[in-house]
């Protein structure tokens, strides 16, 4: 019986801890780039943004997605490469009225994710 | 991480429902908390197993969410006998000695030729070899034998809850008009008998709904013995 409560405990334990860490954890990665799709729409909008600020973001979110593919899954996050690829294209062709709704649809779906991962009701159904 | 926990614990929780529902024909030999598990953690495994875009995370957090709901349920099984009756169910007593309960067998979505092929599995070929016949939680059978029973010829069955099994009059050879006679003398109809078995040899075995079972030899044709 002892046996059976302290692997209750543990298997508890471990549980929480990784619905606590995962919780943070997307929140964290998820705001920091976020932050990162921020000052490049801004750039855009002003038409200051280059190929390179693009470029960059990619670089942020090829680093980040390698830590979040153990935590989410592929097909979740495959998209924000497709619309990252798009923008950084287009602003490099200087065509930053096209880019710009891209990037909008990035920050919306960047911002969104976190949200289909908490334990609400309607993720739950 | 959360999500899968609870979605997990939903299902799990779903499946144990229904198999208690479904009585212990289903079951096999498992408990029912048990027969779920098997059934989840096999479809657990492979899903990430099988789909390289799910994190195999997702498979190992169910899997041990399932480990801790049997850790759980076992602690119960051991400590709490009113739950322990809810979750895995209580034996079931289906032959006493004044004969079949049929009340409890029909609890259990259990018929006659049911009992009858149950009794067979342990060895018995009659509701009158047994003094006491059980369904276990797991949906095992067990029975105690009645000692002063002797069987020369095997029951056949031919009525099953008020309705004529067929198919044993054809395999047997005997007339359906040979057992409605016997019916006939004892002033009950077909429908009025939960049960009624007979042997090679003329030995009826009968029980009508909340009565008693009952024996009678009869003589059958000759040539129709088996």
């Amino acid at each position: 019986m002892v046996k059976n409560i302290l692997s209750i405990a543990i298997t508890v334990l471990l549980l929480l801890s990784a619905g606590l860490f995962e919780h943070f954890y997307l929140k964290k990665e998820f705001n920091e780039f976020n932050e990162v799709l921020v000052e490049l729409y801004k750039k855009t909008e002003d038409r200051t943004a280059l190929k390179e600020d693009g470029e960059a973001a990619q670089a942020i979110w090829e680093k980040k997605k390698k830590t979040l593919h153990i935590v989410i899954p592929h097909t979740s996050i495959v998209y924000v490469d497709y619309w990252l690829s798009e923008a950084t294209g287009l602003i490099g062709e200087g065509k930053y009225e096209l880019a710009l709704p891209k990037l909008g649809v990035l920050r919306t779906i960047i911002e969104a994710l976190p949200a289909t991962y908490e334990p609400s009701l309607e993720n739950i159904l | 991480m959360v999500l899968i926990v609870i979605r997990t614990l939903i299902i799990f929780i779903t499946l144990m429902i229904i198999m208690r529902l479904s009585g212990k024909r289903q079951i096999g030999e498992m408990q029912p908390f048990e027969l779920v598990i098997t059934l989840i953690i096999a479809d657990l495994a492979c899903i990430p197993m099988a789909d390289a875009s799910i994190p195999l995370l997702y498979g190992v957090v169910a899997i041990v969410t399932i480990f801790c709901l049997h850790q759980i349920i076992t602690l119960v099984d051991l400590k709490s006998d009113p739950l322990k009756a809810v979750v895995s169910g209580e034996a079931s007593l289906v032959i006493n000695r004044d004969g079949i309960d049929i009340y409890h067998l029909r609890q259990n979505n259990l018929d006659a030729s049911d009992l009858m092929e149950s009794l067979r599995s342990v060895g018995f070929f009659s509701p009158e070899a047994v003094l006491y016949g059980i369904y276990e939680s797991t949906g095992n059978f067990s029975a105690l034998k009645r000692e002063e029973y002797e069987d020369s010829s095997l029951p056949v069955l031919f009525i099953n809850n008020g309705d004529w099994e067929e198919e044993a009059f054809e395999r047997t050879g005997i007339k359906k008009e040979l057992l409605q006679t016997f019916l006939k003398s004892k002033k009950l109809k077909s429908e009025q008998v939960y049960i009624l078995t007979m042997d090679g040899n003329g030995h009826i075995y009968y029980q009508q709904e909340g009565k008693k079972y009952e024996t009678a030899d009869i003589a059958v044709p000759e040539g129709t013995t088996w």
